[in-house]
């Protein structure tokens, strides 16, 4: 079973993390040294990603409090088990970087897409905005899926 | 055994309105486990918010901001055709410009969006939790029905924004655009208007907002479906309507209508009309809970009692016919239902389980056109997929089984 070493997200970076994404594979039972807090790193790239999204052209996040969503979500990942911590850290690691790059490249990002290369990049920011909408959006009631949030240019 | 019994993949909002997620027909695999599975029915879904934002654009525009994911759908249905898989194409909410909800759309998250309607849109326990918290959305957000599930004011008729909007689907993609273009085998209309859609019920007579009155959505309901029927007799071309795409849930009160008392005002609503259903509409349904609860006295067939000597829309073998366009098994309920079963393994057992009761002609299959499944990779906050959440791609043991089915239709 092919899977992403910390230390190798940790040393490679956000390339390194790209280049694995295709052969991650999670694991019903995690190694102990899987933490269960939120790496500062990750926390950091949490927070930039929120801070992105705030300039969104809908308005939904502009009130957002980047920093206390931050700390929400943080919470919340402790709350998580192993296989689910495990994603949410590739993923992040995949990302890590793009909210930097301001919404405008973001978006751009997350709608044109024409190689499977740019679509693991454009997977992982959608699945990085639905891991910042478990802090900053209404939860979905009973029965409900959560919202595709799609990343409209324009901002 | 029925030999008409297809099976169709939802691959969810997101694979057109994300152009490149998880669930795009184009990466990521999905052609493959389509092929694998014998999957011969792929369900997309068009945004029109997405393809749409902007009134004095339309929604082709090659230059409108709607233009990339009009692209995504466009290749996604191409992607299929040259595979041999058939497409439902599922249209999705109202901009907020059609809805007149606009000036609230820019107000999102704040007490204004959130109370707008509040008991149509929020459970009485979540808006009870949000006034306790001070309607402080920073504090408590409450669950809630988005905006562009609002109705629109104007209605749903001929002249509607949206008879528009399924105009300019139904030319583009048309089952007659065969050979020219991408082209579907069907559109289907809604999504669980009897769970997204607001209001769906007149406003409470009495002190209690969430009091439930007189059922009103079923009228929008019927006039969608004759429209979509007037705007696809100009082509004839054999394309399917689909609708009205019921839910399954089993919650209640002013957000969500039982599937039974919508079904029989719906046709209601019909007859007051004057629209009989015709050869090429077909009436869609969701069965989580069937599946979920290893049923052998269905939600499905109930509804098909109602349905009885009154639907007048597509049928083959037993009437009336009804196709499941979206359902599956949540691992979630897994955990609640059969706490001593590994929850995978449940999964597997549940969709094995429902397949053959449905397969047949009796009982829990009589009746039934299609199954479905709803995504590859599993939603983690709607945790159903045939494989792990991306970017994991382990197929689970339900993947196994689906891929032991046949071919049909």
């Amino acid at each position: 079973m092919a899977t992403i070493s910390r230390r190798g997200f940790l040393l490679g970076g956000a390339g390194a993390a790209w280049a694995a994404l295709g052969g991650w594979r999670p694991t019903r039972a995690l190694p102990a040294a899987a933490a269960p807090g939120l790496s500062a790193r990750r926390a950091a790239t949490m927070r930039a990603l929120l801070a992105t999204l705030r300039h969104a052209p809908d308005g939904r996040f502009s009130a957002l409090d980047a920093r206390a969503a931050q700390a929400r979500f943080a919470r919340w990942y402790a709350r998580q088990d192993a296989d689910e911590r495990r994603r949410v850290d590739a993923v992040l690691d995949a990302v890590e970087g793009c909210g930097r790059r301001g919404y405008g490249a973001l978006a751009r990002t997350a709608t044109t897409c024409r190689s499977p290369r740019a679509a693991r990049r454009a997977a992982a920011v959608a699945a990085a905005v639905d891991l910042a909408a478990v802090v900053c959006e209404p939860p979905p009631a009973e029965d409900e899926r959560p919202p595709a949030i799609a990343l409209e240019a324009g901002g | 055994m029925s030999a008409t019994l297809r099976r169709i993949i939802d691959l969810g909002a997101g694979a057109t309105a994300r152009p490149g997620s998880p669930g795009d027909l184009r990466f990521h695999d999905n052609r493959t486990y389509l092929a694998e599975t014998n999957t011969s029915w792929v369900r997309l879904w068009a945004d029109w918010p997405l393809l749409q934002p902007d009134p004095s654009r339309a929604p082709g525009d090659p230059d409108g901001p709607g233009a990339p994911f009009l692209a995504a759908i466009d290749e996604q249905i191409a992607a299929a055709n040259a595979d041999g898989v058939k497409v439902l194409l599922q249209l999705y909410r109202f901009p907020l410009w059609a809805n007149g909800l606009e000036s609230l759309g820019a107000q999102r998250n704040t007490d204004a969006e959130i109370s707008y309607h509040f008991a149509d849109r929020i459970s009485p326990a979540a808006w009870a939790a949000y006034v306790a918290a001070g309607r402080d959305p920073a504090r408590v957000n409450p669950s809630r029905r988005a905006l562009e599930f609002g109705l629109p004011p104007d209605g749903l008729g001929p002249d509607s924004a949206w008879a528009g909007f399924f105009a300019f689907c139904h030319d583009r993609w048309r089952l007659g655009r065969q050979g020219s273009g991408p082209f579907v085998h069907g559109f289907e209309l809604v999504n669980e208007p009897n769970f997204q859609w607001w209001p769906q019920r007149a406003p409470a007579a009495g002190d209690d907002p969430f009091a439930t009155a007189s059922l009103t959505a079923q009228v929008p309901m019927a006039q969608m479906m004759a429209t979509a029927a007037a705007v696809a007799a100009g082509a004839d071309d054999g394309t399917l309507l689909f609708a009205p795409s019921f839910a399954d849930s089993e919650l209640g009160g002013r957000t969500v209508t039982q599937y039974d008392e919508f079904t029989t005002a719906l046709l209601d609503a019909l007859a007051v009309i004057g629209h009989a259903a015709g050869p090429n509409e077909v009436w869609s349904h969701h069965n989580y809970t069937d599946l979920e609860r290893r049923s052998t006295d269905t939600k499905l067939q109930r509804m098909r009692g109602l349905m009885a000597g009154r639907w007048t829309g597509f049928s083959e073998g037993a009437q009336p016919t009804v196709f499941v366009t979206e359902g599956g098994v949540r691992l979630g309920k897994m955990a609640a239902y059969y706490p001593a079963e590994d929850r995978r393994a449940a999964q597997a057992l549940s969709w094995r389980t429902g397949w053959e009761r449905h397969v047949r002609e009796d009982g829990p299959g009589a009746g039934v056109g299609m199954l479905a499944q709803y995504t590859t990779y599993a939603d983690p906050g709607f945790d159903c997929g045939l494989l792990e959440p991306w970017p994991s791609t382990v197929r689970r043991p339900v993947y196994d089984f689906w891929a032991s089915l046949p071919r049909i239709g």
